[in-house]
Order: structure tokens, then sequence, then C-alpha cells
């Protein structure tokens, strides 16, 4: 009786676990009676099978990763360069998936096989700019000359974005009717010259900026010029006012002096030629002058009798 | 077989016998222990526990200890939400620290810093991505490929920053890259990549985007610094000029002013003098007018008396006496002037 207990307890046990199962978030699971799927579970959680004829195999739900090697290929315009390229993919239909793939190593190798040959397509039929750029922005620079170039850059019809979908479909052509996988993305992680053509393009880069460095030393000569150059003109400008307004102001000062005594003096011109003369007198004949005079002097007059000189000598000195 | 089974148990059966209490306690202790550890979970502070009832998501716990069903039917993954992850791109920190120590720079680093700028240039860009886990469900269950979900996420987060990062770069110039817009590039690349971490619902939020070193390649880092120097120079030397002129406009300018404002002095001197010296004539004259040859013979006699006094060689001679004249003794240079005088 014991016995018979236990062995029915082990016995549900068994089947218990044989006919149950779980499938975790993130994951989903195909069922196989030996060896033919015959059904997919996608809710995560407790589930039922047929014990011992239905086999569970567990598949991912979740997003996952593809990340190509760097592949060297060349533009529409004949550029070498690597590309590294990545992809997000899921498996969508877990059933075609389990039968055409069954692994996740195959899925990349699928991968593998798609995405690197509709990178190379695409990228050969567009030039490198397009690969790069994404939009027709403009460029901005530090140094006007360089953005007056870049000017006339070409422009792209097609960026990296479009490029990049571009791949996503041809690579995605018949995946998901054939291997029940989908392509969510594909994009550019790396794009660069290959080893050999960097050393041209350091070499661009070099002489356009020389270039730059030499306009900016003849822009200072130019303009250290200017400077000097019109400092000189404005110090001659300040000069010539100097001697223009001085001159002119002494002018009319002496205008001035000449107008003043004409219109003063006029009025008696005798009376004022004699002040002068004897003011003349007083400073030109001093102690060191020899003087011969005559008695008939009109100074003097007066020597030669008390009565004569007075009339006569009334004009003597207004005519010298 | 069965005989050997019997020796065993006579073996046993003594201690059993003697040791039942304390294997009975031994084996309800380990139970005990399996027990704790199987139906209680502690959560750390910067973490969440996220709980699956059979692989079916049931609940999240915040920190602390928390109880669960027993192992097969309760499962808890722990997700430090709280903790801010740093990736470094073109780089790698060996020891951070006080003085941090960077590794020697490696051709893989090299790879990933190299870009092609919009004019087709290259720059060489490192930088970093910080980011935290906003979403524990999504960040386990959503992105996988990986034995463990933190580096399925990283490896995402890694390639789309690197495609963002060199999308943005190559939409852009390489002044731009290096000075410019580095900013701009930071916050743009910050954005974008946020949105595609979103669209692939990595649960993960980008704390920073931040551009370390945006420089030109080291091969041609010379001409770029040629062009620095040329400009501050160009600075320098135009400064100078400058300095040159004001140092002389001004000074010129002092000088053009003292000029004028003398000639006005001298204007003002010599007006005034005139005027005064004809006020003065006018006011003599009006008194000459009341007596005019008294005034007249006063004014000549007493300058004459002035001058006369002065002289000191003087000679008189009469009118009568004109045959003197040759004997004088005259001093060649005087003779003009005696004659001139004595003419008078």
């Amino acid at each position: 009786m014991k016995v018979a207990l236990i062995l029915i307890g082990v016995v549900a046990i068994l089947l218990g676990s044989a006919s149950l199962f779980t499938v975790e978030e993130g994951s989903q699971a195909i069922l196989t009676e030996f060896g033919k799927p015959v059904g997919a579970v996608t809710e995560a959680g407790l589930h039922v099978k047929l014990p011992f004829i239905q086999r569970v195999h567990r598949l991912e739900r979740r997003l996952l990763p593809w990340d190509g090697a760097p592949e060297n290929m060349q533009t529409k315009d004949k550029k070498r360069i690597f590309i590294d390229v990545w992809a997000r993919w899921r498996i969508v239909d877990p059933l075609l998936y389990f039968q055409a793939v069954r692994s996740e190593t195959r899925g990349y190798k699928i991968l593998d096989d798609l995405v690197d040959s509709a990178v190379r397509d695409v990228v050969a039929r567009h030039p490198l700019i397009e690969v790069v750029r994404s939009s027709n922005r403009t460029l901005v620079y530090e140094i006007e000359e360089l953005a007056r170039e870049s000017e006339d850059a070409e422009q792209v019809q097609f960026g990296r974005a479009d490029m990049e979908a571009e791949i996503l479909k041809v690579a995605s052509l018949d995946l998901k009717q054939r291997y029940g996988m989908e392509l969510t993305d594909v994009h550019i992680k790396r794009i660069n010259y290959i080893e050999s053509v960097r050393q041209t393009v350091y070499d661009r880069m070099k002489s356009e900026r020389m270039q730059i460095a030499q306009l900016y030393e003849s822009e200072a000569e130019e303009e250290r010029n200017k400077i000097l150059g019109r400092t000189r003109k404005e110090l001659d400008e300040i000069e010539g006012e100097l001697q223009q307004k001085s001159a002119e102001i002494r002018g009319e000062a002496d205008a001035a002096v000449i107008r003043i005594a004409s219109e003063s003096y006029s009025q008696a011109p005798d009376f004022y030629e004699f002040l002068r003369r004897l003011e003349a007198y007083k400073k030109t004949l001093g102690p060191g002058t020899r003087l011969v005079l005559s008695t008939d002097n009109a100074f003097l007059r007066q020597l030669r009798g008390p009565g004569e000189g007075h009339g006569e000598g009334r004009d003597e000195p207004a005519a010298p | 077989m069965s005989e050997m089974s019997n020796e065993l148990e006579l073996m046993l059966r003594p201690l059993w016998r003697r040791y039942r209490r304390r294997i009975v306690i031994a084996v309800l202790a380990l139970a005990g222990i399996w027990a704790l550890g199987t139906l209680c979970y502690s959560v750390e502070a910067d973490s969440e526990g996220v709980v699956l009832r059979f692989g079916k998501y049931l609940r999240t716990s915040p920190p602390g200890l928390h109880l669960k069903l027993p192992a097969p039917i309760d499962a808890v993954a722990m997700v430090p939400v709280l903790r801010v992850q740093t990736l470094e791109f073109g780089f790698a920190t060996e020891a951070p620290g006080r003085v941090t120590r960077y590794a020697r720079p490696t051709d893989e680093h090299d790879t990933v810093a190299s870009m092609l700028t919009g004019d087709l240039n290259l720059a060489h860009v490192e930088w970093i991505v910080q980011y935290q886990i906003k979403d524990s469900f999504n960040y386990l269950f959503r992105v996988g490929g990986q034995r463990a979900t933190e580096l399925a996420v990283r490896d995402t987060i890694d390639n789309v920053a690197e495609s963002v990062m060199r999308s943005l770069v190559g939409d852009a110039s390489v002044d731009e890259v290096i000075t410019i817009g580095r900013d701009q590039i930071a916050s743009d690349a910050k954005a974008e990549i946020q949105a595609m971490l979103d669209a692939f619902e990595t649960g993960v939020e980008v704390v920073t985007v931040k551009l370390q070193a945006a420089t030109p390649p080291e091969a041609v880092k010379d001409a770029f610094d040629a062009v620095n120097r040329a400009r501050q120079n160009k600075e320098k030397v135009v400064n100078e000029a400058r300095g040159e002129r004001n140092r002389l406009i001004p000074a010129a300018r002092g000088k053009r002013d003292r000029a004028i404002f003398e000639a006005e002095g001298y204007r003002e001197r010599v007006g005034r003098e005139m005027a005064g010296r004809a006020n003065a004539f006018l006011t003599v004259l009006a008194e000459y007018r009341q007596a005019p040859d008294v005034t007249r013979m006063r004014l000549y006699l007493e300058t004459m008396e002035e001058i006369l006094g002065q002289v000191e060689e003087k000679t008189i001679l009469d009118e009568s006496i004109r045959g003197l004249l040759p004997l004088l003794n005259l001093a060649p240079e005087r003779a003009d002037a005696a004659e001139a005088k004595g003419g008078a």
C-alpha cells in the first residue's frame, strides 16, 4: 500500500515535469513531435505539452545583433574606402525560422552574405560624398575662405540615411519569406579611406591649411600698412590744420591792429606823426650817440639871442 | 548484492541509532537555509529586482528585503537602475583617480576615432557616452544575442553611438568638429542616440554625450597650428600698428590745439595792445586839441631835453662858422648819422 502510494507520487511528478514547460520573457518556443514542428509559443509563462512526445526548443524573441567585418570597396567615383556595418534583426516567424535556419549561428551566416553584398551593391552605385553626408546643410567654417570654397561643393541627392534604407531594402529582400527573419536596421558604423589613400588626404588638408596661414600673414601686413598709412595721412592733416589755423588767426590779429591803428590815427595824422617822431628820437638817440647840431635847430635857436626863434621854430619838429 | 547491503545496514544501524537526533536537526537546518535562500531576496540600494513567475514578468521590487515563491516557480533578476555607466570611444581609461591614467592608444582606438568629415577631410574624435537604465524590463528582455543582457545592451549602445557620431561628423566641416560645432554635435548626438535606443526598446537613458578630444589627425596638426599661429600673429601685428597710431595721433592733435590757442592768444594780446594804444592816442588828442601850439612845443622841448641830457657827445655849431665842419675829427661811421641829425 505504502509502496503503491510512493510509486503513484513518482509517476505524477514525472508526468508533470514532462508535460509542463516554461517560456521566459524575451524568448519563444517551438514544439516538435518526433522532429516535426507542430506549434509555436510566444507568450511567456507556464505552458502544457504532450509528455514524452512533444519536445520544446527555445528561440530568442529579443532583438538580435549583427556586426559585420570591415570591407574594402569602391564608390561610384572610384574612391577606395572601407566600410563597417552593423544590423539588428529578430525572429518573426519562429516555425519557418526553426525549419530553415534552426540556429542563431546560421542566422548570422545568412546575414553575413546578404548584408555584405547589399552594402557592396549600394555603395558602388553612389559617390563617396553621398555615403558620408546626411543632408545638404551648409558647412560652417571658422575661416571665411574655406566657407566660400565649400559653397560650390557638390550637393547630395541621396544621404547616408537613404543609403542605409536602401541597403536594408536590398538585404531584406526575401529574408522573411525564406528564413522567418526580419532585419529592422542596417547602419554604417565606420567608413574611412583605406590606409594608402589617407596619406594623400593628409597632404591635401595640409596644403589647404598652409594656404590659409599664408593668407593670414599677408593680411597682417596689409592691415598694418593700412593703419600706418592712414595714421600718416591723419598726422599730415593735423599738421596742416595747425599751420593753416594759426596763420589765419595771426593774420586776423595783424589786420585788426592795422585797422584799429588807422581808424584812430587818421583822426590826426600829423599829431600822430609828431608824437611818433618824438618817441622814435627817445628810442634811437641815447648815451652812445654823438650829435653835431647847428644853432639853427629849433631847440637850440634860443642860443642865438632872446628875440629869435619863436614863430620860426614852430614847424621845425614836424619837418625833419 | 543483498548480502553486501545487509552488511552495510548492520554497520550503519548503530550509528543511526546513536546520532538520529543530530542527523534530523542537520537535515532540517539545511532545508531551512535553502528555504531562506529561495524564499527571500534582497535588492541593493542602487538596484531594482525583476521577479518572474514561471518565466513571466510578475513585478518589480524596490530596494530592501522581499519574499517570493521557491526556486522553480519564481526567479529574480537584479538591475542596477541608479548606476551611471560610461562607454569610451577612441580611448580607454586605464586607472581613474586623482591623476587619471589612460591606456596607450591602439590601432583599434584610432580606427574608432578617425572619421570622415562632410568636406571629405579626416578628424580624430574621442568621446564618451554615459547611460543609465530607465526601464529594467525592456533592458532585460528586449535586446539579446549575448549571454548577459548588460553585454547585449552595451553592444547596442556602442554600435548606435558610433553610427550617430559618424553621421553627424559626416555632415559637418572639420572646423565644426574641431572647434566651433563641438557642443552642437555632442547635443545632437545625445538626442539621436537616445531616439535610436528608444526605437530598439533598450530601456536605457542617455545621460551625457561628451566630446573628449576632437582634433585634426596627428599628421596635419602642424598645419592647423600654423594657421592658429598666423591668425594670432595677425592680431598682434594689427594691434601693434593700432598702438603706434594711438601713440601718434593724440600727440599731434595736442600740438595742433596748442598752436591754435597760442595764435588766439596772440590775436587777443596784440588786438588789446593796439586798442589800448589807440585809445590812449585819442584821449591825448582830445586834450591836445584844447591847446595845440603850447602842447606841441612843450612835448617837443621836453623830449629834446631828455634826449640831449642823455647824449654824451654834443657839438654845437653856429650858423656863421660853417668853415669848421671839415676840421672836425669825425669817425667815418658816425659821419652819416651826424650829418642826418645835423641836417634836421
